[in-house]
């Protein structure tokens, strides 16, 4: 997992100046996190130091990012279907 | 210690592989697959024994590893045909497909979970403990196969291909694929195009019966090929290097419109745009069925290859990790993921058991493309190549090597010799 910047960025570098591993640089049109670089600011910070500084709230979990964005069918509560012997042509679903 | 194995992924090589583990003597085998149904991009392909995978198909029956290969020749809509760059193939009916393979996987005791995307994984001591499905739940196993595949995710297409086409692998439904090999932090590799840009895109697409000429489909349901000459104008040959399965590029596949019977109609020719289609005679109605985009291609793959051995066993700080299929590298095609899903598996049940890992004999085909793949990934340019039993690059060196026959009984007398008959149905846990 790794932090991500979205479209919001304003280009201010706050986020560039805290971090505290260097993951932050900027690109084409914004900043951009190195999700191979950052480590969520595990053993620096409590909180995401660019989420911290960032006066705009553009600096997010990446999988946050992807959950509300693409939320799937199991996102939205469908359970496993479970298919074996004995079973008729149809599986069941899975419970918990 | 328990006896159970869990491939994650559905696709061909999974199925072949869920098969092999239980014959292997796997007590239990749990098949996790993200969408609904098995298969992925095998629903929408169907071309069988074309070329060298008639050798490659009959050495695994001799070898014990027949059974999917079977349910093919069972589904076949056609068997023995010709057309351009392939002899003896067969086509199985990709509408019939999925459920035959659910029933054999099921009567052979595997268990398959649908709706099961692997997103975590739990390591302990240098082996994966369990995995963890979107939703939390936790999958415990003993050894485990990774026959993810290398298309999606959405990104992939979007970053390298036309964008989300909505494709067979149905991404945004069922969230993107999700590497195995890649959650255990093992470092992967991508394939490239010959232009040396990032990965390769499958140029399968899908036209409607229904929307064609019904003098063109009564000759495609007869011999199972109809091919319409393109118009000079609309001959386009740069497009051929940039699908995924390299034996397709030949000026014949730039010259003409190829269809195929699998069910639906299977346009060979890549992604031509519906306005040029229509411009055909007998086309002129025509509707695409898959990819949703019809017109711009299809999905992107080969990324996120794991480095392996010749036993199918992923190379890296994990003991119990195996691949097949695209994973296992650029061997492209049904039958490669058949090959390769259930070789790996059969060893994973070796190495759940203690005993020593099976190589083929690379004096039979599959043994000596498992190796020779792997070796020719790690050349310069290895990866911007493709490599299959049907075409190309490895069905010439099938040829120079006489690996490629089609006469059953010296298949069988082959493995024989090699005292390698039936090693895929004997239990070895």
């Amino acid at each position: 997992m790794s932090y991500m910047i979205t479209a919001e960025c304003v280009n201010c570098s706050a986020c560039e100046q805290e971090c505290p591993v260097q993951a932050i640089s900027a690109a084409a049109d914004q900043y951009v996190i190195d999700p191979n670089v950052c480590v969520d600011c595990e053993g620096y910070f409590e909180e995401a130091r660019c989420k911290w500084a960032c006066p705009v709230n553009a600096c997010i979990p990446e999988r946050e990012t992807y959950l509300a964005r693409a939320a799937t069918m199991i996102v939205k509560g469908v359970r496993p279907v479970i298919f074996k012997n004995g079973d008729s042509v149809g599986g069941k679903v899975l419970s918990d | 210690m328990g006896n159970r194995v869990v491939i994650v992924g559905g696709g061909w090589a999974g199925s072949a592989a869920a098969v092999s583990a239980r014959k292997a003597g796997a007590d239990e085998v749990i098949l996790l697959e993200r969408t609904d149904s098995l298969l992925g991009t095998g629903l929408v392909g169907g071309i069988m024994r074309n070329n060298g995978r008639f050798t490659a198909t009959e050495e695994m029956f001799q070898l014990g590893g027949g059974d999917l290969f079977k349910v093919c020749d069972d589904n076949s809509r056609h068997v023995n045909m010709e057309f351009p760059g392939h002899k003896h193939a067969s086509i199985y009916d990709v509408n019939k497909i999925e459920a035959a393979v659910k029933r054999c996987l099921v009567e052979n005791g595997v268990e398959i979970w649908t709706f099961s995307r692997t997103t975590d994984v739990e390591i302990s001591n240098g082996s994966i403990t369990a995995v963890f499905l979107e939703g939390g739940t936790r999958v415990e196993g003993d050894v485990f196969m990774d026959t993810t595949g290398t298309c999606g995710a959405q990104t992939l297409c979007t970053d390298n291909g036309n964008g989300c086409v909505m494709c067979v692998i149905r991404c945004p439904t069922y969230g993107p694929r999700v590497s195995l090999a890649g959650l255990c932090g093992i470092e992967e590799r991508d394939g490239r195009k010959p232009d040396g840009s990032y990965g390769a895109m499958s140029g399968s697409c899908k036209l409607s019966k229904e929307t064609i000429d019904p003098k063109i489909i009564e000759e495609l349901e007869r011999t199972g090929l109809a091919m319409i000459p393109l118009p000079k104008e609309m001959v386009n040959e740069s497009k051929l290097g940039s699908k995924a399965c390299a034996q397709y590029a030949l000026k014949e596949y730039a010259e003409n419109v190829i269809l195929l019977d699998t069910g639906h109609v299977k346009l060979m020719t890549p992604f031509t745009p519906l306005h040029e289609l229509r411009q055909l005679p007998g086309m002129e109605e025509v509707k695409y069925v898959d990819p949703y985009a019809g017109t711009v291609g299809n999905s992107m793959r080969f990324a996120n290859i794991s480095p392996r051995d010749d036993a199918l066993q992923v190379i890296g700080d994990i003991d119990n990790l195996f691949c097949g299929g695209e994973k296992a590298g650029l061997l492209v095609g049904h039958t490669e993921a058949m090959v390769t899903g259930a070789i790996g598996a059969h060893n994973a049940v070796r190495a759940m058991a203690g005993k020593e890992l099976l190589k083929i004999s690379t004096k039979l085909t599959v043994g000596d493309a498992i190796k020779n793949v792997r070796e020719e990934m790690d050349q310069e340019g290895g990866m911007g190549k493709k490599y299959t039993f049907s075409g190309s690059v490895y069905f010439n060196r099938m040829k120079d090597k006489n690996l490629y026959i089609t006469d059953v009984e010296a298949i069988k007398k082959r493995v024989a010799k090699a005292g390698l008959t039936g090693v895929l149905e004997q239990k070895v846990a």
